[in-house]
């Protein structure tokens, strides 16, 4: 899953496979990707936690598709697909380490920079639990398959 | 009526990870000055655990979403230290090639994203883009430029994919590294500009002094990031790596649950100015002219300096990896396949990360099963040092108005390039 240049369509799985639910975006992406020949004009990408990465592989596309974990006051393994502008960020974060940035301070940037594309969608999956672990909640895990259809739908 | 000034950086987040600054004084009588880190303990150490050698790696590479190819490296030498393996010269070179573009990855989106806005007074980099639109402009194509080498090198922009235990699963092409160097050679003007803006607002980097031990890697007649000896400004002794324990010396304070190190004083400091302070002599041409026109000196004790010594390596990085791709031009590529095979064993290994020395720690039973790790990162490293800065600069600005007291202990913080709540990245939204 290097960057490729080529395609017009991006799809970017965001977290962290070792603090439990934060990985679905990682876990979805992988499994996307292990589809990938059917879908031969689409990129499919693992940032992992390098959410600042984003602001460069969206650059140039058509369309973006972004998974993530996220906190929604829905019921646990809830996904919800959205575009930027229905949401407003909750996420807190002290300015004191580059580490903690927000998803959306990214995109905003990108968007202020006229490089993030109009067709830009997020998938987000509400976690049971965010904690050190190598391993998803049931309520995740039962529906990665019903996960990954949707979003392959979206791609069709 | 007493006047009393309280600040508190505190933030209530879901998951537990965030430093917070806690100052309380009553008639100009400081009551309390703590720099808290409530950090969630980072259970890596267990999760490597049962794995076998071969994974290591993969794993620690999501201990932090910027240092990746860091981790990866020092976990890589800590097992090959472990299990005897040898790596060529080629690998060796391959590696550091592969281990700067990940300090210019980090330190340019530290000095762009988060310390610039402070210093021309804007709240973040998105507020910057109007009036300072093409520096911002500028810090991103850097930023893209490491991405991309990253990538090149690693298989992907971070969590690399192709560092193993013994060398790399794929190499670069010739043609790929040509691509490389053209691309770096471009990116040394966006640096020199860089430097320029940044020096226009200079100023605005607070004069702050305080006597400091200062530890990062030595190696003979190089600025290292990578091969070398454990040593301090404090004393001529170099510490072999095997005994990185002894330096750290780790132990526990009430207001922290990430443990804190001292050496030869009651803190250190590790990152790019104790790198500086340590190997400047060894800088290359154009980032010793870059320090210089900063007058950034060695011997310098002003923890804010730590932002223009990262923009310094930046350009040290570019200039030490153009010199390398030339070398592995000059020999050609050649095909090597890593022959490993497991056995008992313990073993350190470290590097420099962008914001520090860091320490891990393997052992491995016969059939290369890991049975312990020890992880020591940087920013806990510092924890200590910021704890020590706060009580001597507290003092000095009580006078000032509470607003700038507190810009100025956040300007410190960032100043560390802490890598605080960065294991995970999720959203937290409200539909409207």
């Amino acid at each position: 899953m290097a960057v490729s240049k080529m395609s017009d369509v991006v799809v970017i799985g965001l977290g962290n496979p070792f603090m439990s639910d934060d990985g679905v975006g990682v876990e979805i992406i992988h499994r996307l990707a292990a589809q990938s020949s059917r879908f031969p004009d689409v990129e499919f990408l693992d940032l992992g936690s390098a959410v600042h990465g984003v602001l460069h592989v969206v650059s140039g596309k058509k369309r973006v598709i972004l998974i993530d974990c996220g906190f929604m006051d829905a019921e646990p393994g809830t996904m919800r697909r959205f575009t930027l502008d229905e949401v407003i960020t909750k996420k807190e974060v002290s300015g004191l380490s580059f580490h903690e940035a927000d998803l959306f301070s990214i995109l905003e940037l990108s968007r202020r920079l006229n490089e993030l594309p109009a067709n830009t969608i997020i998938y987000a999956i509400q976690p049971q639990s965010v904690a050190f672990g190598d391993t998803m909640s049931p309520e995740l895990i039962q529906q990665l398959p019903h996960y990954v259809e949707r979003i392959m739908a979206d791609l069709e | 009526m007493p006047s009393t000034m309280e600040i508190n950086v505190h933030h209530v987040t879901r998951v537990e990870g965030h430093g917070n600054i806690a100052i309380r004084a009553t008639d100009g009588t400081i009551e309390k000055v703590e720099w808290q880190v409530p950090e969630a303990p980072r259970f890596f150490e267990a999760m490597v655990r049962g794995r076998s050698y071969e994974d290591i790696q993969t794993i620690v590479s999501r201990i932090c979403g910027i240092c990746s190819i860091t981790h990866s490296l020092a976990s890589l030498k800590a097992v090959e230290n472990a299990l005897d393996i040898e790596v060529s010269e080629q690998t060796d070179k391959l590696r550091i090639l592969t281990h700067y573009s990940e300090q210019l990855q980090s330190h340019s989106l530290h000095v762009g994203y988060l310390v610039s806005p402070d210093l021309v007074g804007k709240k973040s980099v998105v507020g910057m883009l109007g009036e300072f639109g093409d520096a911002v402009k500028t810090v991103i194509r850097i930023h893209r430029v490491a991405n991309e080498w990253s990538d090149l090198l690693a298989g992907r922009t971070t969590h690399p994919v192709r560092l193993k235990p013994g060398g790399f699963s794929k190499l670069p092409t010739e043609g790929e590294l040509r691509e490389l160097k053209g691309m770096l050679e471009k990116g040394v003007d966006d640096l020199k500009a860089l430097a320029e803006v940044v020096l226009s607002v200079a100023d605005a980097l607070p004069d702050f002094q305080r006597e400091t031990e200062y530890i990062a890697l030595i190696h003979p007649g190089v600025y290292t990031f990578y091969h070398g000896s454990i040593g301090s400004t404090d004393t001529a002794e170099l510490v072999p790596i095997s005994e990185f324990e002894r330096v750290v010396n780790e132990y526990v304070v009430p207001q922290s649950t990430a443990k804190w190190t001292k050496w030869h004083r009651d803190a250190y400091a590790v990152g790019a100015l104790a790198r500086f302070n340590v190997n400047a002599e060894h800088l290359l041409p154009l980032a010793k002219a870059t320090a210089a026109k900063f007058g950034l000196e060695k011997g310098n004790t002003n923890p804010y300096m730590n932002n223009v010594a990262q923009l310094v390596e930046c350009v040290h990085v570019v200039e030490a990896s153009l010199q390398i791709i030339d070398e592995l031009l000059t020999d050609g590529i050649k095909p090597e396949v890593p022959k490993v095979s497991p056995k008992a064993g313990e073993g350190a290994g470290c590097v420099e990360a962008p914001r520090g020395i860091l320490f891990h720690r393997y052992a491995f039973e016969k059939n290369g099963i890991c049975t312990g790790a020890n992880i020591s990162i940087p920013t806990n490293q510092n924890h200590g040092n910021i704890q020590k800065d706060f009580e001597a600069l507290v003092p000095q600005i009580m006078d000032r108005d509470q607003d700038e007291i507190r810009l100025l202990l956040e300007m410190l913080v960032r100043s560390y390039d802490p890598c605080i709540s960065c294991s995970t990245h999720y959203l937290d939204v409200k539909f409207i």
